[in-house]
């Protein structure tokens, strides 16, 4: 597609040939820095674990019967936090408050392109308080996840992903996506 | 003056659009070039400098400036008066409370704006006939500078970040006045929403498609107040806030029976409400969702839930109804007043005609 540019060469000092017409871009750049992602846990026993519940349906059942799963990896306790807007990004002081109690965050379910690029933009904020986070996201909405990264400056962040959809799942299905969702958070479990 | 934003050349005007398309950065019609020399007088017009930050979208990491309005507002074919509603508008947009971000790229709506006040004649915004339709300039190309700004500032690129089911053709533009002359109450919106009844001010309300409520043959406030109020009924129910476009002729009847404008929203209030057992035949309610069949649920949670404004052509008894996000209470509708000096600055040649 950039063969639509005149190439810098052919270009006057000016920036303009004859007959060519020079645009301004019309988007924004990002405006966060690059982000350091924190080195994820081997093992998550003796840990405090987090959960960040977005608010999207099905997403408190999904966490729940993920921490009941992950239970059995140890973990010494437990974090709730649910967010009072689904489509925003959580307060700085919820995301301080999970920052000061846990040593890892699980955080979804991005599932819808409204939330999940406010579910990473959180990830990525604990990630930048030194907490390794999370995001679970469904498979329809990895584009979504990976613009939302590289907007909040860490392109190559690893998501948690289940298959799409959530909403409209029953308890069965649930655990089941629940278990790949900690087969990914602990590899080998 | 210095603009900081990325150049690109390109051989003639077709190459432009098909920058903009490929790119997606428009809408897709053709756009104007937006040229250094026109993007600085866009900026110059609304006194600002080009590197102001009108407002932030923290969801997707990014500021929106004037530079970045100007560029969008010469690509949608502004004229350089409508920079300082333009500047309002993003004022109002990136507001916490509006939700920008997600209105954008979830659910069916676009931000309708509601330009009231002096502005309103001063831009010839059309507040009449056919107000939701093309024909007028400012309306379709305010709207449209919205539209790009979305797109290309607040990643609202339709099927990647936009994954709206069906959108609608609001999103286009969605711009209208209000009407200065047809307005019994002279009672403009944005003073019913804490701003100078001498102000323009701009409303922004995550709308989706209005609908129309027609009521012809009533020459009395019930029957009008009940059209308008059914036509509220395919809600989402979920706490969201509705926008009714009182047409002259409804408008008069209402006003002329001596209820206030208070008094209508508290009428709508009443009148918008369906019973469980409905919703449950219209499969609109989950399984299993524990409530009494006679249970009655408003389309709103309140009188103060219902915008009220009074536009459109005065031949027919049409209202319209706005129906608000998916989201409900998650995005509010945000009232933005223009300062003296920058409704100063919008001022266009009058129509010979008008």
């Amino acid at each position: 597609m950039t063969d639509l540019l005149i190439p810098a060469d052919l270009e006057t000092g000016s920036g303009t040939a004859p007959g060519t017409i020079v645009v301004l871009d019309p988007t924004a750049g990002v405006t966060a820095a690059g982000a350091e992602l924190v080195a994820r846990p081997a093992s998550l026993a003796g840990l405090v674990v987090g959960y960040l519940d977005n608010g999207k349906p099905n997403s408190d059942r999904l966490l729940q019967l993920l921490a009941d799963q992950l239970g059995a990896e140890g973990v010494r306790d437990v974090v709730w936090a649910r967010k009072p807007h689904v489509g925003r990004v959580a307060t700085a002081e919820q995301l301080a408050e999970l920052a000061g109690s846990c040593d890892v965050v699980v955080t979804g379910v991005g599932d819808c392109a409204g939330c999940c690029s406010c579910t990473v933009q959180d990830g990525i904020a604990l990630e930048r308080a030194g907490i390794p986070t999370y995001v679970v996201c469904t498979t329809e909405m990895l584009t979504t996840a990976r613009i939302a990264a590289t907007a909040a400056g860490a392109p190559a962040y690893p998501f948690t992903v289940i298959e799409h959809p959530l909403a409209s799942l029953t308890e069965p299905l649930l655990a089941e996506r629940a278990g790949v969702a900690r087969g990914q958070i602990v590899p080998g479990a | 003056m210095p603009l900081t934003s990325e150049t690109h050349v390109v051989a003639d005007h077709r190459a432009v659009q098909d920058l903009f398309t490929q790119r997606g950065w428009g809408d897709g019609f053709p756009v104007v070039p937006p040229t250094p020399a026109l993007v600085e007088s866009f900026v110059v017009a609304c006194g600002l400098a080009p590197d102001t930050v009108l407002g932030s979208i923290p969801e997707q990491g990014r500021d929106v400036t004037v530079e970045k309005l100007a560029v969008n507002a010469v690509a949608a074919g502004c004229r350089e008066e409508y920079m300082s509603v333009l500047v309002a508008t993003v004022r109002a947009l990136t507001r916490p409370e509006f939700n920008l971000h997600s209105t954008t790229v979830s659910g069916a709506t676009a931000p309708l704006l509601v330009i009231g006040g002096p502005v309103v004649d001063q831009l010839s915004v059309n507040s009449s006939y056919s107000v939701f339709g093309p024909g007028h300039h400012a309306n379709a190309t305010i709207g449209r500078a919205v539209r790009l700004l979305l797109q290309n500032v607040c990643g609202g690129i339709p099927g990647v970040l936009d994954r709206a089911t069906f959108g609608h053709p609001g999103k286009f533009s969605y711009c209208i006045g209000e009407s200065t002359t047809a307005d019994p109450w002279a009672s403009p919106l944005h003073a019913d929403r804490g701003a100078d009844p001498d102000d323009s001010a701009v409303t922004v309300l995550a709308g989706e498609a209005p609908i129309n409520a027609r009521n012809d043959w009533a020459s009395t406030p019930g029957p009008i107040l009940a059209t308008i109020a059914d036509a509220m009924l395919p809600s989402h129910y979920t706490g969201g806030c509705f926008l009714v476009v009182l047409g002259p002729l409804h408008a008069r009847v209402l006003a002329g029976a001596g209820l206030s404008k208070a008094d209508v929203r508290a009428e709508l209030f009443a009148r918008a409400r369906r019973s469980v057992a409905e919703l449950r035949r219209a499969g609109r309610v989950p399984n299993g969702d524990p409530r009494a069949d006679d249970e009655v649920v408003p389309a709103v949670r309140g009188p103060q839930d219902i915008l009220l404004t009074v536009a459109g052509g005065d031949l027919y008894g049409y209202s319209a109804v706005v129906p608000p996000w998916i989201g409900g209470h998650d995005s509010q509708p945000v009232t933005e007043a223009l300062t003296p000096d920058e409704a100063g600055r919008c001022q266009v040649p009058q129509k010979e005609t008008s």
